[in-house]
């Protein structure tokens, strides 16, 4: 329960910023805070207290794993979307890069989006 | 007022639903880890095998990502060629990387050689890579990188982790399919066929293209 709260309240934080933030920089920013988030809460689904992470190395584990772990395939899905996260934030900085050289400020323009 | 709507809607969602089993597919994909494939990591034949498919379209995308960076950054090192100017790393900062890059290099092949028996893998590993290398740039200011060696070596391990999933169409007839190796006992370094090979191969081509990426920053 505190995990999805505090998924959620990242979540927030983070669309907050993309609403109202006008620096492109801090908008890279509050992208990676909201994918956070949004990646804590897609790990939540799979969370039980109480139980292991799906790593059969115990050997009371080994015997009967299906009552101890946790739910390994939202990890799974969480792991390749850091990834593509990654490599999201790698091309917006590029941008950001690309209009700071081409205007000379980084903020955004009040009209004409 | 719309966060609150939102953070409400998710709360709804998300927050009552209080868990005690596993779906019933988590189940057959763990007694599979464990029975079949021998892996002691369960993610691990998860993400390479059953929905590798996704890792290879996840490759595929860095490997674009990492192709637009070259392609928009192309025309900026030209001018960057103009206005070099000369910096040099402090004392402190040579000694602290001197002790931490040969440690930062080992961790990451340790991340992505034992992906199939602890938590890690070849994408946390080819980080690792990464920030290893952010290390040699601040140490070294003025010197270039041989991108196009860079680029030779992304290359051969992108053929070698398809010939790995090939090889698995060719010999048992389903692509991504790693059994045409000896499976070995769970918790062995040998063990878990040829997910390891695979970990290792997309650990190198990760760990070259944020390499890569970060270079390009440099500029």
């Amino acid at each position: 329960m505190i995990i999805v709260i505090t998924a959620i309240a990242l979540m927030s934080v983070g669309m907050w910023g993309l609403f109202s933030l006008r620096n492109m920089l801090k908008l890279v920013f509050a992208f990676n805070i909201f994918e956070t988030g949004l990646n804590l809460l897609i790990v939540s689904i799979g969370f039980i207290p109480g139980k292991a992470a799906p790593i059969l190395d115990l050997p009371g584990i080994r015997e009967n794993p299906l009552p101890h772990l946790v739910d390994p395939l939202p990890s799974v899905l969480v792991l390749t979307s850091i990834v593509i996260g990654v490599v999201i934030t790698a091309v917006m900085l590029v941008f950001v890069v690309l209009y700071y050289r081409k205007t000379g400020s980084l903020e955004l323009p009040d009209q004409g989006i | 007022m719309v966060l609150a709507l939102f953070a409400a809607i998710l709360l709804y969602g998300f927050g009552t639903r209080i868990p005690d089993t596993i779906p019933a597919v988590s189940q057959a994909y763990i007694l599979a880890a464990q029975n079949e494939y021998s892996s002691q990591n369960v993610l691990t034949p998860i993400l390479l095998s059953w929905r590798g498919f996704d890792t290879f379209g996840e490759l595929i995308i860095l490997f674009m990502a990492t192709t637009a960076i070259s392609f928009l950054s192309r025309k900026n090192q030209r001018k960057g060629s103009e206005r070099k100017t000369h910096l040099e790393a402090t004392r402190v900062t040579v000694s602290g990387v001197a002790v931490l890059q040969p440690l930062l290099f080992v961790f990451s092949v340790y991340i992505f050689s034992f992906g199939h028996l602890s938590p890690g893998g070849a994408f946390q590993g080819g980080v690792i890579l990464g920030s290893g290398f952010v290390m040699w740039t601040l140490v070294h200011p003025n010197e270039e990188l041989k991108i196009n060696a860079l680029s030779v070596i992304e290359a051969i391990c992108g053929i070698a982790y398809l010939i790995t999933a090939l090889l698995g169409l060719i010999l048992l007839g389903s692509f991504l399919d790693p059994g045409y190796l000896p499976f070995g006992e769970i918790g062995n370094f040998f063990s878990a066929a040829a997910l390891p090979l695979m970990y290792i191969v997309i650990g190198i081509k990760v760990g070259v293209e944020m390499i890569k990426i970060v270079s390009k920053f440099r500029a």
